[in-house]
Formats: C-alpha cells, structure tokens, sequence
C-alpha cells in the first residue's frame, strides 16, 4: 500500500511539471510497485521515453526518500552525456537530489575507485565495466546495496557474446543481492518469448508493452549515375548536399571508413559556413565528445556517423536521418529513423540512399518492411562457453569460486541453464593450467586451491593479465595514430601497418594526415593539405543482414515500374544477359574471371544457410569431381565461389548434388573453424589480445591444427565447434533448397547481380587447411 | 614432392617440412626448432597446447627415417631459451638423443640458445658455425659472402605472400641466392618474417628464388 501511495505522489508532482504519463507508463509503475515480479521488460517503440520510464520507481522512491540504488546498463561504448542530463533534470524537477555518474572505459581511475567507497545513486555502465567490478571485492557493497538493475537496448545485444557477458554478471550479482530488481528496455521485436526468458533469473517475468505505433516517414532516393558495385557515397555527394542544407541531419554510414570518406568529400563541397562533424567509435574520446558538444550547440549542423550514435542519443532539432546504404535490419532503420524529430508528436523522417544498384533494392524491401513494422526476429543462443572462462576468472580474482556452487550459481542464467557439470570442469581446468592430457604446466599454474576447494588466482601478475583481456569485442583497432604534438587522434586497425609506409598521406578523423614514422604500437604523423590516397579500413565493419529483408527482395523485383530508370535498365539487364530468379528457384552463374571461374549462387535464403550451403557444394565439388575452390564469399541471398578453370560445368552434375539427401558436416574442418578458433582463444586468454612480446607470438591457426592434431575433445575445440555451429543453418533449410529447381546460366562475364557479389570485401579461403591444394590451384 | 637442386656439384634436396638433404654428404639441414617455446609462453599464464615438442621431434624422425642422414645440423634457435633443457621433461630430452643415435649432431648457436644450460644431457657437438665441403652452415646470415662457400642459415623465419583473386596467402619459404641458402623455420611453434619486410629487404639481393612450403608440397617461385 505504502508504494502505492508513492506512486499516485509522483504522478501528481510530475503532473503538476505538465508531464502526464503515458498508459504503459502508468501501467509499469503499478506493476512495480505491487512487487509480484522481480523482473519486467518495458518493450515499446523509438521516441516514447522508455529509457526514463525504468528509472520512475527509483524517482517515486526518492521522493520517499528512502535509499534507492540504481545500476543502468547500455551497449554503447560511451554512454552519451544525454541521458545523465535529462535525469538530472527530472531529478531537480522533482526536488530530489541525488548523484548521477558514470563508469566506463573512458572514466579514470581515481573516480572509478571513489565510486565504490562513495556509492552514487545512479551508476551509469556497460556490460564490459560491470564485469569488471565482478572481479573486485571492493564493489561488494555497490552491487548488494543495488535495487534497481536497468538494461537498456536489449534486443540489441541479448543474442551477443556481450549478453552473455551480461547475463554472467547478473547472475553474480544475484548470488550476492537477494532483493533486486531488473528493468529491461527493449525495441519491439517479432519475439519477445525470448527476452523475457533471458531475464527471468527470479521468477517470472512481467511485460509492459506499449503498442503505441508511431508514423514514421522513409523515402528511397537515388542519384542517376548510382554505380553497379561498390559502396563509395561518392555518386550521391550532389544529392546528399541537396537534402543537408538548411537542416540539421545524423548521416548514418555502415563502416568507419565509410564514415571518413564521406565527412573528406562533403567538407571540400560546402563552401558556406554549413558545418559538418565526424563521429565513429576509433576516434578519441575528446574528438567525440567535442562533436556531440558542438552539434547539441548548433554549431555543426550535420553529423556523420557510423553506428556509435544509434541508440538512445537524444539531441533535440534534428530535421531529419540520411542511411548511406540499408542499415540491414528493420529494427536498425526504425532506430535511426527515430532519432530525429526525437519527441512524442514528431514525425521521424529518414532517407535510403542506396550505394548501388543493387542496394536500391534492399532499400526499398527495407522501407516496405519498417512501413509494416516486420521487427526483426532476434535468433536466441545458448551462453557462449569462451564467456563463461572469462566470468571463471574474474570470479577467481575476487573472493575465488566454489566449483559446485558457481555451477548452480550460472545456472540460474537462462543463457547458461543447459550448462553440464563435466564440461563446467574442464573449462576449470582448462583456466588453472590448460587442461591437456600432457599434464605439462602444472608449475605454472595460474589458481590455487584452498582447504575448503576454494580457487583463486594466484598472483599479482595473473590477475592484471586477467582484467586486461576482459571483454568479448574483438577488435583489432589499437594502433595509435599520434601527432607530433603528442595528442593521440585515435586508432586504426593493426593490420593497416601493412598497408602503409613513411611519406603516404591518409585520411582520418577528417583530417590529411603524412606518416613520419610507424612502429608497432603507434604512427606517428604531422596535418598536410596534400591529398590523401589511403583510408584505414577496420576489421568486422560488415552488418549482418536481416533474413526477412533478403526474402523481401525477391519481391521487389516484381513491381519495378516505379523505379527510377536507371534501376529498371538494371533489372533489364539483368534478365537479359542472365535471369531473375523466381521465388522456386535457384539461380547459377557460371563465367570465367581472373586466373580461375565464378560460380554464383542465388538462393536467397539468408546467410546462414549460405553458408551450410557453400561448405557442402565445396566438399562435393572436390571429392566427386576433384574441382578446387580457392575462395568464396557469401552474403544474405548469395553465394561465390571462385573455383579453377577447367571445370566445365553442366547442368546434371549439379543436379546429383541437389538430389543428395544425407548431408553431415564436420565443424572443425570447415573454411571458417580457424577463424572462430581465433576469437576463442583471444576471448578464453589462451592467446592475449595485446601481444606485448612479439618473440612468444604464435599464430592462432598452428594452434587449431596442433590441438586438433593431439587433443581433438579438448575443451577449446568442443567450444570452437558450438560457436561454429551458429554460422550454419538446420538441414531442414538446405532440403528445402534442394525441391527448388536450378537454372544454370552459363555467361562470358560477370551479370550486373554477380558483379555486387564478387566485389564484395569479405572473403573466406578455403585452403587453410591444406595449402596443397592452393599450389594445385597455382598450377592449374 | 621434393625439389632438387646442384650446389656446389652437390644435389640438395628441398623438402616440404623445411629441411634440406645434402645428398652425397648425407647431412640434414633444420633451422629454428625453438624447442620449449610453449612452456616459455606458459610462464606467462597462457597455456597453448604443449605438442609443440613432440610435433617438431616428430617431423625431425619423419626426416630422419626418410633420408637415414650420417649427420644432421640444426642451424640455431634450437631451444627457445636457455634454460629450456631443465623445463622440459626428461622424456623430450630422451626422444631427441633417441634420434641423434650413432649420428653425427651439430647444433649451432643461435641468438635464443648461444647460453644454453646443460648441454651435455644432449648426444651433440655445440659448434658457434660450421664449414663442411665449401658449404658454411650458421645462424645468421653474413653481410659479406665468404670466398667460394656456400652458406645455409636460418634465423630470420622466411615466409612468402601469394595473391591470387586478391586474397594475400602467406607460406613458410627457402630463400636461394647465388651462393646463400635462408632455411624457412622447422619448429611447430614459430611465425614468420615476410620476405618483403625492410628487414629482409636490406639484406637480401634482387635476384633470388623462392620456394614456398606447403603441407605436403613445394611451389618455386
């Protein structure tokens, strides 16, 4: 009763400020306050306040003055100065003081520290800092006193390897904390079976779902000289000029360096005082901070930037969002759309500017399906065991762990609760000394046992090792670039040393910057005017594309009369020189290129069972037919491989293999084992993910083929194959492929489809594993 | 696959592991074992699979009872430091006099190994560099080539860069000059120097072959 006297308290006194809440507002804060749950998930659409709505019970609480602690996760790297701000403005509101801060990567270390000896109110954080507070006994009394735990953007990263991360953490702090309560915010998605299952660690979970659609607008444009291939803005640059000026606008891109190609081109075209920032997540902190700064300020009045800016930003008088490509997710384009006109009777406009002509096509499915609000269906994952040694370890650093009891401890997870004992061990033993049948390490064993079973980590050593490889992002992006000056303008990837020598100028953070000298952690560089001929590029800038937009594609071939010409002639062209696939049908492109053949597979049906797909047809092709694949690419509706030139390919040799039915698959021998190996090892620790000692360097790959060769049921690899596993899809999707009819389509040169495929940048060899077969290839 | 070449009116024979069979001397060839470079690595809390040591033993008896060589040189960096014959088991220690039986053994020093502890628990001959039949054998290449020898030596780890369809592959690789030979490195555990790195590139001349290593397969290049 008592809270529910509270709750009417706040509703007047917000009422009083003229903010009347909304119904799903109302309804969460009666569900709380009745303490039947002690979880509930907000789900509601862009721009109707549900991140604050979390935090109204810890505000109804206050105006009790009561003690109430809050812990606020987000995904984002750098939480944005926004949301402190718009708490501390309600709090001041309401009259309450209380203390607002954050902790995050880019906070110091002395506030880090008074944080835990002088609790705020509100704590700010991410999953990644939050792991880390697991490790330190210090933050004991922070995560006990929590009585409020506040996820935001769930559906954005429950499914990652950072959810897991998360939910690992919960579940610590649920063995400590007998009277939290979590708060999920989620974006609406097609299931929420699985969120609210994700975080019912204590009974069950309650939803609130606002079904409240708001309108929003999205229009496709195109410029006339749109390219077949590529992703380069630089065809649009006049028309994006048109739609900037005289208006505030977030140009979102997909890839870094898309990002400092486009802020290059677009700066040399405003020649009025139309100002333009730069904003992705390799440039410093200051750079960052001076952007957000400046654009809150209207004193830029367009900002350029890749993901780092999606979620839950909240700068006011934005006219309107421009997506360089699709955003290749329904609940992405909803996202961006809605940051601008970010108030509840705005109307959120955005534009699709394909790169290419292809795109356009993906651009209108996307439209068609966030118009119809078909939200992404977010693919549930069992708890990543790579996850789970790193939460060992950091438990080990703390207090130590009781096998037994952290087993049912991280059971209580539902990403973790089909966890068995036996493997829960070996990952154990795997942490404390490598876990190999050669029982070689023991000297150097990184835990110690106490009397009562207890393990802890054993040295000063182990444990600063251990907090320095935490987290599960791999990123290779930490070399330094740094001005003569000292100031550091940010970081590129390491492979981008290979690329690069003294004298080359490149851009980055807007700038043309020379290279006066390189050194392994860092390159050293001086501001020229001279043009630039290089841009890094970084690892993993490719997004996923949602399933239901490559189904939607093939639709949008069919109603091409309201396309601009350009996009028809496409299409004609196509079905001239090749065909357009139906939607009981596969199409194959078969045609000569480079040193070897294409063979191009349209299947639209998703990237997964791409995948399953190219792995089979590549085993297939060399064991009936001894033809040798040196590399594929594949992407959500197609597949390519390169294969060697004197294959001749007929129609009824693929037949026989559409006509298989048994089909298995030996994980650690497909084309992408050595590369999921890799993360494993950086996120396990078996290899770090800043090598300091260059002469212990031992490359990933030797490593998979030594342990596969001597230990195959070792831990690490039964890991490496679960995580495998997720890239490929059910064979009842492949047989459902193989009732499709083929049509084999022999041409000279690459289709205007092919051409988008092939020029792609993600690509996977395939001989890895035996070089041989390369050589072979050479010689053929 | 095996390539052959005359040096020196004598047939040497390449093999894809990275070893090199002086046929009418009967001498194997290896470079960088870098035995024990996982448990040097383990000291640091990261526990690779320790196989190392039996892989790279197990590639030097494959050699071995291929070619039956009256006597094998091991051009430095046999060891990975120089205390690895203590840390090592004493099994290792045996598998590896176990294969030097009644051969004659030369281990030259290499920059990881010239201090190596207790050597005489190993059947070889310790030697800083080596000349046998106008062939020097040592660990580090000369500057300045010496008067009518030919030299083999190790050290710098080659490795070569193919493109094909834009994809960059990277193979361990013999470097051949006229009168220098740069074996690839033998052991399991070691990484690679592109030959094209400035380091290499100062000193190594224009003209040169290279042949590549596969698994089981050698490319000329």
């Amino acid at each position: 009763m008592d809270d529910f006297l509270n709750l009417k308290k706040i509703q007047e006194k917000l009422a009083s400020n003229k903010w009347n809440l909304y119904e799903y507002q109302k309804e969460f804060l009666e569900t709380q306050s009745l303490k039947k749950f002690r979880q509930i998930l907000i789900t509601s659409e862009i721009g109707t306040g549900k991140t604050i709505t979390a935090f109204l019970p810890f505000f109804s609480g206050k105006l009790e003055k009561k003690k109430r602690k809050v812990i606020y996760i987000s995904p984002l790297k750098s939480i944005n100065t926004t949301l402190k701000e718009r708490l501390t403005e309600l709090s001041s509101f309401l009259g309450i003081s209380c203390r607002i801060e954050k902790r995050t990567s880019d906070i110091s270390y002395t506030i880090k520290k008074k944080q835990l000896f002088h609790i705020p109110d509100v704590l700010l954080t991410t999953p990644e800092s939050l792991a880390l507070m697991i490790a330190n006994p210090y933050a004991k009394t922070l995560l006990e006193d929590t009585d409020y735990l506040i996820i935001d953007e769930l559906n954005e990263f429950i499914n990652s390897k950072r959810g897991d991360q998360l939910a690992l953490a919960i579940s610590r702090i649920n063995a400590i904390n007998s009277k939290f309560e979590i708060f999920g915010i989620s974006g609406t998605t097609s299931n929420k079976a699985y969120l609210l299952d994700w975080l019912s660690i204590n009974g069950k979970t309650k939803i609130i779902d606002n079904k409240f659609k708001k309108k929003i607008k999205i229009k496709v444009v195109c410029s006339k000289n749109i390219p077949t291939s590529g992703h380069s803005s630089y065809c649009s640059l006049k028309l994006i000029k048109k739609i900037i000026s005289n208006k505030r606008s977030i140009i979102f891109v997909n890839t870094r360096a898309q990002a400092e190609i486009l802020f290059k081109n677009l700066f040399l075209l405003f020649t009025d005082n139309h100002k333009i920032g730069l904003h992705h997540g390799s440039l410093s902190k200051e750079h960052r901070q001076k952007t957000e700064e400046q654009f809150v300020n209207e004193k830029i009045s367009t900002i350029i930037s890749t993901s780092s800016l999606e979620l839950g930003i909240d700068f006011k008088n934005i006219d309107q969002v421009i997506n360089i490509g699709t955003p290749k997710s329904i609940n992405r384009l909803i996202q961006r759309t809605g940051r601008s006109h970010h108030f509840f009777s705005g109307v959120p406009t955005s534009y699709l500017i394909p790169t290419n002509k292809f795109e356009f096509l993906e651009c209108i499915a996307s439209k068609k399906l966030a118009e119809e609000r078909k939200f992404d269906f977010i693919e549930s994952k069992n708890g990543s065991k790579d996850v789970l040694c790193q939460h060992l370890l950091l438990l080990a650093c703390n207090a130590g762990l009781n096998p037994i009891k952290t087993f049912q401890e991280v059971k209580k997870s539902y990403a973790y609760s089909k966890l068995n004992y036996e493997e829960f061990l070996e990952i154990i033993n795997f942490i404390k000394d490598g876990g190999y049948i050669l029982n070689n390490y023991k000297k150097w064993n990184k835990l110690n046992i106490d009397e009562y079973g207890i393990l802890k980590i054993n040295s000063l050593k182990n444990r600063i090792k251990t907090l320095m490889n935490i987290g599960t992002i791999i990123d290779n992006s930490n070399l330094k670039i740094k001005l003569k000056n000292g100031k550091v303008l940010g970081f590129v990837d390491e492979s981008f040393i290979m690329s690069i020598k003294c004298g080359d100028v490149f851009t980055f953070s807007g700038l043309n910057l020379i290279c006066n000298s390189i050194s392994s952690e860092e390159i050293s560089v001086d501001i020229v005017k001279k043009k630039s001929q290089k841009t890094p590029i970084y690892w993993g800038g490719n997004l996923p594309l949602n399933q239901n937009i490559s189904d939607e594609i093939l639709n949008s071939f069919v109603d091409k009369k309201n396309y601009p010409l350009e996009i028809i002639n496409f299409i004609c062209k196509q079905t001239k020189v090749s065909s357009i696939p139906k939607k009981d049908e596969v199409l194959i492109e078969n045609f000569p290129y480079s040193n070897g053949q294409y063979l191009c597979i349209f299947t639209f049906m998703g990237k997964q069972t791409n995948q399953t797909l190219s792995e089979l047809i590549i085993s297939f092709l060399k064991t009936k037919y001894n033809i040798l694949t040196s590399d594929y690419s594949i992407n959500e509706y197609s597949i390519a491989l390169f294969v060697n030139k004197n294959a001749n390919f007929k129609l009824n040799f693929l037949d026989s293999f559409f006509a298989k039915k048994k089909i298995n698959i030996d994980f650690l021998k497909t084309s992408i084992a050595k590369k999921i190996f890799k993360e494993v090892s950086l996120i396990t620790g078996l290899i770090d993910k800043k090598n300091t000692r260059k002469q212990n360097f031992v490359s990933s790959d030797i490593i998979f083929d030594t342990l596969f060769k001597y230990q195959p049921d070792h831990i690490l690899l039964k890991i490496t194959e679960e995580e495998i596993k997720r890239f490929f899809s059910e064979m009842t999707q492949i047989d459902f492929l193989f009732k499709k009819k083929i049509i084999l389509n022999k041409i000279k040169k690459p289709s205007p489809f092919s051409e988008t495929l092939i020029y792609q940048k993600e690509k996977h060899y395939i001989n890895a594993h035996n070089p041989d077969n390369l050589f072979d290839f050479f010689n053929n | 696959m095996y390539i052959k070449k005359k040096i020196n009116n004598f047939t040497v024979i390449f093999n894809p592991s990275g070893a090199i069979f002086i046929l009418e001397l009967s001498i194997l060839v290896i470079s960088d074992l870098h035995i024990g470079k996982s448990h040097s690595i383990a000291k640091y809390g990261n526990f690779l699979p320790p196989f190392d040591i039996d892989d790279t033993i197990g590639k030097i008896k494959s050699n071995i009872d291929h070619y039956n060589p009256k006597k094998i040189i091991s051009l430095g960096d046999s060891f990975h430091e120089s205390d690895t014959l203590n840390i090592i088991s004493e099994n290792h220690i045996k598998n590896l006099n176990e294969l030097f039986k009644n051969r004659e053994v030369y281990l030259i020093d290499g920059n990881h190994d010239a201090k190596l502890k207790c050597k005489e628990k190993l059947n070889a001959i310790f030697k800083e560099s080596l000349i046998l039949n106008n062939f020097n054998f040592t660990h580090i290449k000369n500057s300045q080539s010496i008067k009518d020898l030919f030299e083999f030596s190790g050290h710098f780890h080659p490795k070569v860069t193919i493109t094909s369809n834009k994809i960059k592959y990277k193979f361990k690789c013999f470097i051949l000059g006229e009168n220098f030979c740069i074996l690839p490195s033998f052991g399991t555990y070691t990484g690679g120097l592109n030959i094209n790195s400035d380091v290499l590139k100062k000193i190594l001349p224009k003209k040169k072959k290279v042949i590549a290593i596969g698994k089981n397969k050698l490319l000329e290049i």
